[in-house]
């Protein structure tokens, strides 16, 4: 019955997820549906929580008929649209990826076996996180300190306890940091609701999960714009980042972060992309993805707002370079703006700080000095840590080696996005006293981790590229 | 007559690995036909089970083996090996050493995979900062019920056993049941970071490729990412080494208990238990106030949906030397002010553990 109860749980918003997703990449004929299920299971997360949230707002109690009600209303909304348009169970459902964009290589023996190795090496990866996911109780404390406590207390209480003769208050004294966003909380609340109880080991399966919805999702969206043989090892290298495998089995809310700003890169570039496919048409669509995707990054954590300034940047700067009308960009920014500002009006309206002063303590670095002890320590942290296999000096000794390429190609997009999220935290630890946090690792390392995926998909863009060679530059370039 | 670089390369290796160091300095063995003399346990009883082995078994936390005094290990690259077997993982065992100086530091390690021998060695020579030859080791344990003993030596290794202990550092996976999300356990090599010795696999790999394919264009390119995907091929296989004996400590501490003792097990400092032997005592709806110092926040968490209140009636005391209760009174103190009246015990869970419920209101 446990079973049965978890499988609603996961399943409804993986199905919703996935019909949003249908429904805003419909323009587009490259996602295979397990892409769209792998992009969607972590949008329709999000969308649900997001609901609950102003269902909260609202003193509607937060019941399993309430939320699922919501649930059927989306997907029977999204149905009827489909249906509108004359799209069938056979376009929903069926693989519309094309072949890979690269040329393929030749099929030897040695090759098969290459790709059957690394192919059951993350399976037995995958295996292991779902294994260990759906088996270890919540075992560090950051995790049920900062996001199991906040949500166990919403599930108790069916609300947000917004009664201002309330003792807790917003979920004072139980909600770690009142201004965290509330995306990873709801989540566990959400499988509570569907299991009737506070679960110590099922009400945190979500980052087992999503790191399964991340790995498919790099693989499915590079052996779309690459190669099989490239996107099977961006996925392996990505599955072998330690410090992302201990977060699947955890309920921290990094990984869900990186997941977010994954997915929003991918359909960034799907959107830069696509007119070199010849599918320059309405791209829209990935545009509202995009923005989703951005808004719930910063739905999930406050470091998501680092994000939202790198994409909204990037997207600009494409926007301006290509001199393509900016009302387009509504598509994107109207999402954002939806799930967004809901939060952070509500922390004004309540009087929850959004910032501890850090503005402020930038403004004091030009007098107090720049903490620069914090960059040995970050050296030390990405080249001789396990936390991240060697993504650093791969990715920047590609970057150096393909430069020309990378600025004449649309890929130069998304190393803005990677690089100005990298400068805005190094900009943090630098002028504020957050370097305390790199100093004593208590924080370096997870921010890190939101951006590593985003890396290892543009370093594999970026090598795939490099190794097409030059008889296919032209094709490359803008 | 010129020999071939390749043999010279090899007798080159042979006699590296062939040069002995220091000759061995201590060595005891515990089993049936060892000599133990001078060894003592605290805190433990020593035993031997029916195959001979020696064991220590628990009298209280912690209980220690220690060397007899005397020793005169010479403080430089000295390392303690030991081969034990326990009945648990995600502990930590500690190694404290003591100088001629008088002076004494202690190295930890994590105990292995359970009911099996594992070796362990620890390099003596990192604490010690006066260089002061060894007067004596210890070995200290806790939260364990036995820890079984087949041999402590201690010894300044030849190049050939330094090679074996670098190469056994580079597989040493530490188990344990809490960690810290913020970053994972780099596997070392010495005092180096394992990925220093990767970075120049890299290198090596990418001038090989860069010179067999120089009369290409884009090879350095190419060269470049091959070597990369070689070493970064070699981190996935020895970390996803750690998550697969993780997977087999798990198996071995948590696979087939409920979901309550998996809790408590991997949770580890009680507060669970407490807070469920709690729980069915306040009726439901009722609230708690808490007293546990650092654990608080953790009974809070377990405590749920029993609500914390300035106001109620029950108090929640848990691991908290600074709380006091005087019976004849009926006061709860904590350092000496009164923070409930009227209080009466309703139940004691272990020494430092108790539900109390005052009838004369809270005084926060």
């Amino acid at each position: 019955m446990m079973a049965m109860k978890l499988a609603y749980a996961v399943a409804i918003p993986a199905v919703v997820g996935f019909l949003f997703v249908t429904w805003w990449s419909r323009a587009g004929k490259g996602q295979s549906p397990f892409e769209r299920l792998f992009l969607g299971f972590g949008i329709g997360t999000g969308m649900i929580t997001f609901e609950m949230f102003i269902l909260g707002l609202l003193r509607v109690p937060l019941t399993g008929a309430v939320v699922s009600s919501l649930q059927i209303a989306t997907i029977a909304l999204l149905g009827y649209l489909f249906y509108r348009a004359g799209i069938t169970w056979h376009d929903i459902l069926g693989w519309r990826a094309g072949r890979p964009e690269g040329t393929p290589g030749k099929a030897t023996h040695l090759n098969r076996l290459v790709v059957l190795l690394v192919s059951a090496w993350i399976v037995a990866k995958v295996l292991f996180v779902l294994y260990e996911g759906f088996f270890l109780p919540e075992h560090t404390s950051d995790s049920w300190e900062h996001w199991s406590l906040g949500a166990k207390f919403i599930y108790y209480e069916k609300g947000l306890a917004l009664d201002p003769a309330n003792e807790h208050f917003f979920g004072t004294g139980y909600l770690k940091g009142q201004r965290y966003p509330l995306n990873v909380p709801l989540m566990q609340v959400w499988a509570s609701i569907c299991l009737g109880e506070a679960h110590e080991i099922y009400m945190k399966v979500w980052n087992a999960l999503l790191f399964v919805s991340l790995v498919g999702l790099v693989f499915c969206s590079l052996r779309r714009k690459t190669t099989s043989a490239t996107a099977l090892l961006a996925a392996f290298f990505l599955a072998s980042v330690p410090l992302l495998t201990y977060h699947a089995l955890t309920a921290y809310a990094d990984l869900p972060l990186c997941y977010y700003a994954l997915g929003g890169l991918i359909c960034f570039w799907d959107v830069v992309d696509a007119p070199r496919n010849g599918r320059a048409g309405d791209p829209r669509g990935m545009l509202a993805l995009m923005g989703t995707c951005t808004a719930l990054c910063a739905w999930t954590k406050m470091e998501g707002l680092f994000y939202v300034a790198a994409f909204s940047a990037a997207l600009m700067l494409y926007y301006l370079n290509k001199r393509m009308p900016l009302r387009q960009s509504i598509a994107y920014f109207a999402p954002l703006a939806l799930i967004t500002a809901p939060w952070y009006v509500f922390l004004l309206f309540i009087g929850v700080p959004v910032s501890y002063g850090e503005g402020k303590m930038l403004e004091e670095s030009i007098t107090r000095g720049i903490h620069f002890q914090v960059i040995p320590m970050i050296a030390e942290q990405i080249l001789f840590s396990a936390n991240f296999n060697i993504i650093f000096p791969a990715f920047f000794l590609m970057m150096v080696l393909g430069w020309r390429k990378i600025v004449a190609s649309g890929l130069k997009y998304l190393y803005a996005v990677v690089l100005s999220t990298m400068a805005m935290f190094l900009v943090l630890y630098l002028g504020t006293e957050t370097y305390r946090w790199v100093m004593n690792l208590t924080a370096v390392n997870r921010n890190i981790l939101t951006f590593i995926p985003m890396m290892y998909y543009v370093a594999a863009l970026t090598a795939h590229r490099l190794l097409e060679g030059e008889e296919t530059q032209d094709r490359w370039t803008e | 007559m010129m020999m071939p670089k390749k043999v010279l390369l090899v007798l080159c290796l042979l006699g590296v690995l062939s040069s002995t160091g220091a000759a061995e300095e201590y060595a005891w063995r515990f089993d049936a036909g060892g000599d133990t003399t001078g060894w003592k346990a605290l805190n433990a009883s020593p035993e031997r089970d029916a195959a001979g082995f020696f064991a220590l078994v628990r009298q209280d936390d912690p209980f220690w083996l220690v060397s007899p005094q005397n020793l005169d290990v010479a403080a430089k690259s000295s390392y303690i090996e030991f081969r034990i077997k326990a009945p648990e993982t995600y502990l930590l065992g500690y190694v404290v050493v003591k100088t001629r100086d008088n002076r004494s530091w202690r190295e930890e390690f994590s105990l292995g995979l359970p009911d099996a021998f594992h070796v362990y060695r620890i390099e003596l020579s990192r604490g010690n900062r006066t260089g002061s030859p060894i007067d004596s080791v210890a070995l200290a344990f806790g939260n364990v019920e036995r820890v079984w003993i087949d041999y402590i030596r201690i010894y300044n290794p030849s190049r050939s056993q330094l090679l074996r202990i670098y190469w056994s550092d580079l597989w040493e996976v530490p188990f344990a049941a809490a960690t810290t999300v913020n970053f994972v356990s780099t596997p070392s090599i010495g005092e180096y970071s394992f990925l220093a010795p990767l970075y120049g696999l890299l290198l090596f790999a990418f001038c090989i490729l860069a010179l067999r394919w120089r009369a290409r264009t884009d090879s350095f390119t190419r060269a470049l990412i091959i070597a990369c995907v070689f070493a970064g091929t070699l981190f996935a296989l020895r970390m996803d080494y750690t998550w697969y004996l993780q997977w087999r400590a798990d198996q071995a501490s948590l696979g087939r208990r409920s979901v309550d003792e998996r809790i408590s097990r991997v949770e580890g400092s009680g507060t669970y238990d407490f807070a469920k032997n709690v729980k069915q005592v306040i009726p439901a709806g009722g609230t708690v106030r808490i007293f546990a110092g650092i654990l608080e926040a953790k009974v809070k968490y377990y405590l749920l949906p029993v609500k914390v209140s300035r106001t109620a009636p029950y108090i929640a005391v848990y691991k908290d030397p600074a709380i006091s209760f005087d019976p004849v009174q009926k006061e709860l103190k904590r350092d000496n002010v009164v923070v409930a009246t009227n209080a009466q015990l309703l139940m004691t869970f272990g020494k430092d553990a108790f539900l109390y419920r005052s009838l004369g209101g809270g005084r926060p």
